[in-house]
């Protein structure tokens, strides 16, 4: 754990926003997979997203700039568009709740069992 | 220095505010709480110089989806036991996994090391994050993309009505 530690250092690197994106990843990863609330496991989805996000940046931040084939706004496009998706995804989602609410009288996951054969 | 203790102080909030979104047993708290980590991760957009990124993810996430979910949850007037953890044996493989998962992008993260000009926070790219450049990168190489989100739009719209309405 020290070596860890020293080989991150105190000075902020990219390296320190990929982990922060990872931990924030995880966290969304384990409220999907630990909660049964439909509400709680959209926002744990939209966690995800958001971290996949803060990676994007940091990488196209820190890209060689002037390199042939290199275009610091790419990265940057991406994220405008998974925002836009999540905004769509957050849409669709919210509908099937209120889909599963008005069917099920809940939002619990575990009734979500219409399509088993 | 201040934008050293900047990072740390947005990433303890986030990691912090995270935990209690998907822990709380309250959905609106953790819908609160999910704008607190928004928030931060656009702080973090600002540190790094996306300053139109920063801001679109205030004005959309916090700003409308998450406006969104809490309006959902408040016209479904969940109680407030809504979303009990599940039980025990998938939570702890749950947490084994993802620390597994999660020393795996440790690993890839502290083997990211690029030729940075200066200090990452200070040096930045000519022009990064400004409006001028994201738009050239959204009108010039990728402006059929662009245009297929507004038709993603548009269904998404049209599927969320079709969900929600009563008799089809």
């Amino acid at each position: 754990m020290p070596a860890l530690l020293a080989s991150i250092g105190w000075e902020v690197e990219p390296t320190h926003f990929l982990i922060l994106s990872g931990v924030l990843f995880l966290l969304g990863v384990a409220g999907v997979l630990t909660r049964r609330g439909v509400i709680t496991m959209l926002m744990s989805i939209e966690l995800m997203l958001n971290a996949a996000n803060l990676a994007l940046v940091t990488f196209s931040r820190s890209l060689p700039a002037g390199m042939p084939g290199v275009d610091p706004a790419e990265g940057q496009v991406v994220v405008f568009f998974v925002i836009a998706l999540a905004a769509a995804e957050a849409a669709v989602g919210l509908g099937i709740v209120y889909a599963l609410f008005r069917l099920k009288g809940s939002t619990d996951a575990d009734l979500a069992n219409l399509m088993k054969w | 220095v201040i934008s050293t203790l900047a990072f740390y102080v947005l990433a303890v909030v986030a990691v912090a505010s995270g935990l209690t979104v998907i822990r709380h047993r309250n959905p609106v708290v953790g819908a609160l709480f999910l704008v607190v980590t928004l928030g931060c991760v656009a702080g973090l957009f600002f540190l790094m110089g996306a300053q139109f990124l920063g801001v679109v993810q205030l004005l959309v996430y916090a700003g409308a989806i998450v406006v969104l979910i809490v309006f959902m949850i408040m016209l479904l007037n969940l109680p407030r036991e809504e979303g009990m953890p599940t039980g025990k044996i998938q939570g702890t493989l749950a947490v084994v996994l993802g620390l597994l998962f999660l020393s795996f992008l440790v690993r890839a993260a502290l083997a990211y090391r690029p030729e940075l000009p200066g200090p990452f926070l200070a040096v930045g790219p000519e022009g990064y994050g400004k409006v001028a450049q994201v738009s050239g990168g959204l009108f010039g190489p990728y402006f059929f993309a662009f245009e297929a989100i507004s038709l993603v739009l548009i269904v998404a719209m049209a599927g969320a009505i079709l969900f929600a309405k009563r008799d089809l």
